[in-house]
């Protein structure tokens, strides 16, 4: 039974490299979830959260990297400055203000970050990046080229409009 | 005493045992940036511009706290390094207010030597410009929060070497400060001796003697190893 | 119609500036207004900073005369430590200021106005520049050249930069000086006396040729403001400031730097960045006065140097008391490098340079500090207020560029009313107006503590303040 479940969560981790979505089945086993791993996540605390198409991927990606900002002790420079400025490259993206260039900086903070890091926090503070990255490219995209939010969730500033133009 | 052998940047080297990548490779000529590390106080791998690469381990590994190991490879200088370690200068210059014209350190300050070392000649993160209070209460020397880099030099000086433990860091991450004692203006510590001490390591022109003008300010280090090799060794040498 | 020509950006001068000029129905100039158009607001930068950085920190203002601001700033600081400086300090002090006003004005004079002297006002724009002047001559242009290497070099000398030396500090300076240095700086002088006896002649040989611009371009009566010795002599360091007006008459003596806001009201006007400096016994706009080489030479009564002297009294038979053409701000500006030339030289000389000890050591002992001296502009004035711990609570920089401003304006106004008419707009009418504000030699970017390239607008409004002509460069 076991084995069973974690044979249909390798056909899950599939699925969902393919369409960027997960559509689990009801009542999917948590062994299922258990190998997030793979995918590029932790369980962390247990808690699991559910979003829809109306929550924007970069939005979130900020959201979580204001956290780990904050919940920064500031021994190392990597994650406490490194944090600083990969949340604001985020806030900028959100505000249609970034442009490719800072898409590319936010890679490469994120090695900094997860390869640097004195501790856990700053080590998997760029997870969330990356895997939004990985698997939602075309949501940075849309407001970095296009300063459109495909969530319709971010407000795009004049600042933003005039980088556009 | 157990004597390892080991090979960094290509080339075959020995240290004694427990001693940290670090040392050994300074020992023999190679130096590896870093600039919360200062020879005579404790590492405490903060600043992780010491980061190498340790064949055979997929994690990099801050090598001042590190220790060698017999057979083992270590690469101090690789493109990744390299790359690492100019955006954490980068995101030093950029965290507080670095306007090297016009500090008393200019010309003899660690950070600013080791980003011309780097090749930095610009800064790709957005400046934050943080507006932070300097704090010349003390009566021979100031303390400029725009120019540290909370390395915690000056911290473990005081408390390691002086004894007074004046210094710590109040608050977290980005808005980390260095407070003496319990955050009172360095002038009305009671704990401080005024040795000085915490002046002498600093590592940019945050800590400085009062009354220094621009680009005049410079450090004596030498009393670091006296002191140590003193109360080690119980010998008084220079 | 009524209209207003602008000159944006005014050239040859150093900083940003727009000149509008307001025109009639008629065509007929009915007055000009010279605007600074940048801001940089140093003063704001200072606060909460210890003034031991100042004389660094100051003197990034400006790439021309860095020195001017470090001497007047660590003048505030010796006030703030409440010392008398080394001997040594003060003539190191004294010999790089001459060195400052050498290279200053040779600039100036050597690559900004000569084109207008030597080649004509009328001469077409892309001839009337330094390169226009090396076709002609270029021995001539060469030795201003070395004129204002000169000056640098001393500076370099002494203070181990040629542009921001870390070299003035509150208390007096960082280095003594060395006996190979004295010996270079000694070296140089005999070809800088010959190339300024040089210019001197060939300036007084053209003056003639420009009767029509000496007498309207900033010809009017105003008071002189500006250091002098307690001989009434050529003072550039170190001495009290002095009041006289047009008739030559002395109308304030001995007044103490340090009291500078009781003396002297800065009004300001929303058209320009720059505050406008005026004597307050007479009010604004009544108490119009000029610094610089030619506010100096109008009130003291010699020069001290001997072939200063011999020129400076030719000089002040120009004028029916004080010399009030602006033109003459070139001569006297000559007449200034002649003086600066001979006094490194008895410089040179003094013992005292070479002496090993040039910094006092004090803690803070007052809260208050005003440091001034004459810079190639003018008299400037650097005033600190510090806390109990130094560091800087308020600054206020009194910058010649400033204090000529209004000056400046009237020069602009009568320049435009003779030279300029909307008819018929001709370049070298345009040329003329911004002649009249290189007289003065504006150093823009102190003034409004403001950065920028060199640039220069005119604009032609109408009496509605509809713009007709702009002229851009
Ligand atoms: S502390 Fe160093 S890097 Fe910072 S401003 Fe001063 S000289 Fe420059
Ligand atoms: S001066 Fe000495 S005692 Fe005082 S804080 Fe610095 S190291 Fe500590
Ligand atoms: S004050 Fe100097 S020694 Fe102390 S943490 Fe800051 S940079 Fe390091």
């Amino acid at each position: 039974m076991a084995y069973q479940s974690l044979r249909d969560s390798d056909a899950q981790i599939e699925n969902f490299n393919r369409a960027n979505t997960v559509n689990l089945p009801r009542q999917t086993h948590l062994s299922a979830v258990l190998r997030l791993a793979q995918i590029g996540s932790i369980m962390g605390s247990g808690g699991l959260i559910v979003m829809d198409e109306t929550s924007c991927m970069v939005d979130v990606a900020r959201f979580f990297m204001e956290f780990c900002m904050d919940e920064s002790c500031g021994k190392c420079i990597p994650c406490r400055a490194g944090t600083v400025q990969m949340h604001d490259i985020l806030r900028r993206i959100t505000t249609g203000e970034a442009n490719e260039d800072d898409l590319e900086m936010l890679k490469t903070l994120s090695d900094l970050l997860r390869e640097t890091s004195l501790c856990g926090l700053g080590q998997t503070a760029p997870n969330p990046v990356i895997s939004t990255l990985k698997y939602f490219p075309q949501e940075y995209e849309a407001h970095i080229h296009e300063k459109r939010c495909p969530a319709g969730h971010c407000h795009m500033t004049a600042a933003g409009q005039e980088v556009a133009s | 005493m157990n004597v390892n052998t080991l090979q960094i940047d290509r080339k075959m080297v020995t240290g004694r045992e427990g001693d940290a990548i670090f040392a050994v490779a300074w020992e023999h000529g190679i130096h590896i940036p870093r600039l919360c590390h200062i020879g005579g106080l404790s590492d405490v791998g903060a600043c992780r511009l010491c980061m190498v690469e340790i064949e055979g381990q997929k994690r990099l590994q801050a090598s001042c706290l590190t220790p060698i190991q017999e057979g083992m490879v270590v690469r101090t200088d690789t493109p990744r390094l390299r790359q690492h370690r100019k955006l954490i200068v980068e995101l030093l210059l950029a965290e507080r207010n670095h306007i090297c014209s016009v500090c008393v350190a200019d010309g003899a300050c660690e950070l600013q030597s080791l980003a011309a070392a780097l090749g930095i000649d610009h800064v790709r993160f957005r400046y934050r410009f943080p507006t932070l209070p300097v704090d010349t209460s003390h009566e021979r020397f100031g303390l400029d929060h725009n120019r540290c880099i909370l390395c915690t030099r000056c911290v473990r000086v005081c408390d390691e070497i002086e004894g007074a433990h004046t210094w710590d860091v109040c608050g977290r991450g980005a808005n980390s400060l260095i407070i003496s004692d319990l955050g009172e203006p360095w002038g009305e510590s009671e704990s401080c001796t005024s040795c000085g001490k915490c002046v002498q390591v600093c590592p940019t022109g945050a800590l400085f003697d009062k009354g220094k003008t621009i680009a005049e300010m410079r450090r004596d280090r030498g009393f670091l190893k006296y002191i140590v090799t003193a109360r080690k060794e119980k010998q008084w040498i220079g | 119609m009524a209209e207003r020509i602008q000159i944006h950006p005014v050239t040859r001068v150093e900083g940003h500036a727009k000149i509008s000029i307001y025109v009639d129905d008629a065509g007929e100039v009915t007055s000009a207004q010279f605007h600074v158009t940048e801001f940089r607001g140093f003063e704001k930068l200072c606060e909460g900073r210890p003034f031991h950085e100042m004389p660094g920190l100051m003197s990034r203002i400006c790439g021309i005369c860095p020195i001017s601001h470090i001497l007047a700033s660590s003048k505030a600081g010796d006030m703030l430590l409440g010392v008398e400086i080394p001997r040594a300090a003060a003539k190191q002090r004294r010999l790089v200021n001459h060195a400052q006003i050498l290279q200053s004005h040779a600039l100036s004079f050597f690559h900004l106005s000569a084109p207008d002297l030597f080649l004509g006002m009328d001469a077409p724009p892309s001839k009337r520049n330094i390169f226009g002047m090396l076709e002609g001559d270029a021995d001539f242009v060469r030795r201003g050249i070395r004129l204002r290497q000169f000056g640098q070099r001393i500076i370099e000398l002494v203070g181990g930069k040629k542009i921001h030396p870390a070299w003035g500090a509150p208390g007096g300076v960082l280095q003594a000086i060395g006996a190979a240095e004295r010996d270079e700086i000694r070296s140089s002088i005999p070809e800088a006396i010959e190339s300024l006896h040089e210019a001197l002649g060939r300036l007084k040989r053209v003056l003639d040729s420009f009767a029509v611009e000496i007498e309207h371009l900033g010809n009017f009566p105003t008071l002189f403001l500006g250091t002098v010795s307690p001989e009434g002599e050529l003072e550039y360091y170190d001495g009290l400031i002095r009041i006289g007006d047009a008739e030559g008459n002395i109308v304030a003596d001995g007044l103490d730097p340090l009291r500078y806001a009781s003396y002297l009201g800065e009004a300001s006007e929303e058209w320009s960045f720059m505050k406008l400096p005026h004597y307050k016994p007479l009010g604004y706009p009544g108490g119009l006065y000029r610094v610089g080489p030619l506010a100096r030479l109008n009130i003291a009564k010699s020069a001290g140097t001997p072939l200063a002297n011999r020129e400076m009294t030719e000089f002040k038979q120009r004028g029916k008391g004080a010399v009030c053409q602006s033109f003459h701000y070139h001569l006297a500006r000559l007449i200034e490098m002649l003086h600066a030339v001979e006094s490194i030289e008895q410089l040179a000389d003094d013992p005292d340079l070479m002496r090993e000890h040039v910094r006092a050591q004090a803690g803070q002992n007052r809260h208050h500090g005003v440091g001034s001296c004459e810079a190639p502009r003018g008299t400037l004035f650097h005033d600190y207020e510090v806390d109990d711990h130094g560091l800087i609570r308020r600054a206020n920089l009194l910058i010649a560029t400033s204090q000529n401003n209004l000056a400046m304006n009237q020069t602009v106004e009568q320049a435009a009313r003779y030279f300029v008419s909307s008819r018929a707009i001709q370049e070298g009418m345009l040329n003329r107006v911004e002649a009249g504000i290189r007289c003065f030699d504006p150093c823009l970017s102190c003034s409004t503590h403001a950065f920028g390239q060199a640039s220069f607008i005119i604009e032609i409004r109408n009496a509605a303040g509809d713009l007709l002509q702009q002229i851009t460069r």
